[in-house]
């Protein structure tokens, strides 16, 4: 994540918070029913269960963006001080300081493998790799 | 598939963590006095209680009690005034609605609740992106856009929003938000729908309402989410 993107959440709570006196919201901006919104606990539960967040198209090196097929599914989580992105399914995992390069390094490993796997023939591959040239050779729109 | 055919699909992969089903009405001392006989008659299922914390200016008989499931996955709410029935592990309308009304049915036998003042379906999604450019990539799951001058172009950096349509049965009231976790590792759109019906309410009717409530919150989310993310909730794009 940036650090444009970090300051994005700071600013919006301040500008939320502030309003010119004496005028005050309308209505409340909470939502009614049930408990107060968002609720901290289970908000907190749904963040962490780590559920696959979806990619959908790839900036090449060139500048222009591959697009992809189907949307990749990325599970992003974090260990110490490092950012995980991983899809077990192309067995790809990038890294990096912040959510943001951990994305952008596996999307350099899936422009990256889907290049090579896309230059060896057939007759080259074998066990897994089959299973995974196949794949990439699907990922992308012409 | 259209979005008015879509009212009973499940997706694998749907971003809803909480669903409620709520009922106020004119508080009723007796709920007070007998709570009791109600958790007896849900003990089995909702076997934890947990009371509301109260603070200066707090009314602590309009602070609902919680009789919570084992493995927290749904809860009931029950105050002085209002009735909810709130699930965590949503697996489809029919279910939802089985559970919901069971309960308002033994909770009308022992407080026999006449005129309601209003029901609210509440429908909390949560739907973790990641940026492009820096940017929430909105466009990707929902159709909505702001209409801005030339020059100021819709790039969100960061979004809160909140707003209150009049449909003919209710109003819906919709939060959209930017949200990250603790550890700033993982973002989502918070999506928040709370439906709420107000006029010439009867407890007895509370099954209409809570048919029509869904139908109304399940059409709107069809019609706010693109092809792309529905077909991404029906699991397409692996693992």
């Amino acid at each position: 994540m940036s650090a444009t993107a970090l300051d994005s959440y700071q600013i919006r709570e301040e500008r939320l918070s502030e309003r010119p006196c004496p005028w005050r919201e309308s209505r409340p901006r909470q939502i009614d029913t049930g408990e107060p919104t968002p609720i901290p606990e289970f908000l907190r539960r749904a963040l962490r269960r780590s559920a696959p967040v979806p990619i959908w198209s790839v900036p090449a090196a060139t500048g222009r963006k591959r697009v992809l097929k189907r949307p990749l599914a990325v599970h992003i989580y974090r260990d110490g001080d490092f950012v995980f992105a991983a899809n077990e399914e192309l067995v790809i995992i990038g890294h990096g300081t912040s959510p943001d390069e951990a994305v952008a390094d596996f999307v350099g490993h899936v422009l990256h493998f889907a290049e090579e796997y896309s230059q060896l023939p057939h007759d080259r591959v074998t066990g897994d790799a089959v299973r995974l040239k196949a794949l990439f050779a699907d990922l992308f729109e012409e | 598939m259209t979005p008015s055919e879509n009212q009973t699909e499940v997706y694998p992969r749907a971003p809803l963590i909480e669903a409620v089903f709520e009922a106020r009405f004119p508080g009723e001392p007796k709920i007070e006095c007998q709570r009791d006989q109600f958790f007896d008659a849900i003990r089995t299922e909702y076997p934890h209680v947990f009371v509301p914390s109260l603070h200066l200016g707090s009314f602590p008989a309009l602070s609902p009690y919680h009789f919570r499931r084992s493995d927290g996955s749904a809860e009931v709410l029950v105050a002085l005034n209002r009735f909810a029935f709130v699930s965590r592990k949503y697996v489809g309308y029919a279910d939802f609605r089985t559970s919901s009304l069971d309960l308002f049915r033994k909770f009308q036998a022992l407080f026999k609740i006449g005129p309601v003042n209003r029901t609210g379906f509440r429908f909390v999604n949560v739907i973790p992106f990641t940026r492009e450019a820096g940017l929430i990539p909105i466009e990707r799951f929902l159709n909505l856009s702001l209409q801005l001058p030339p020059g100021l172009e819709s790039k969100p950096v960061n979004i809160s929003l909140v707003f209150t349509t009049e449909l003919d049965g209710g109003q819906l009231t919709t939060k959209l938000e930017a949200v990250q976790d603790e550890t700033k590792t993982q973002e989502a759109l918070v999506l928040d729908f709370d439906y709420a019906k107000v006029q010439d309410l009867t407890f007895d009717k509370v099954s209409e309402y809570l048919d029509e409530s869904h139908a109304e919150t399940k059409r709107f989310f069809e019609s706010l989410i693109t092809p792309g993310f529905r077909e991404w909730m029906r699991g397409e794009g692996g693992e």
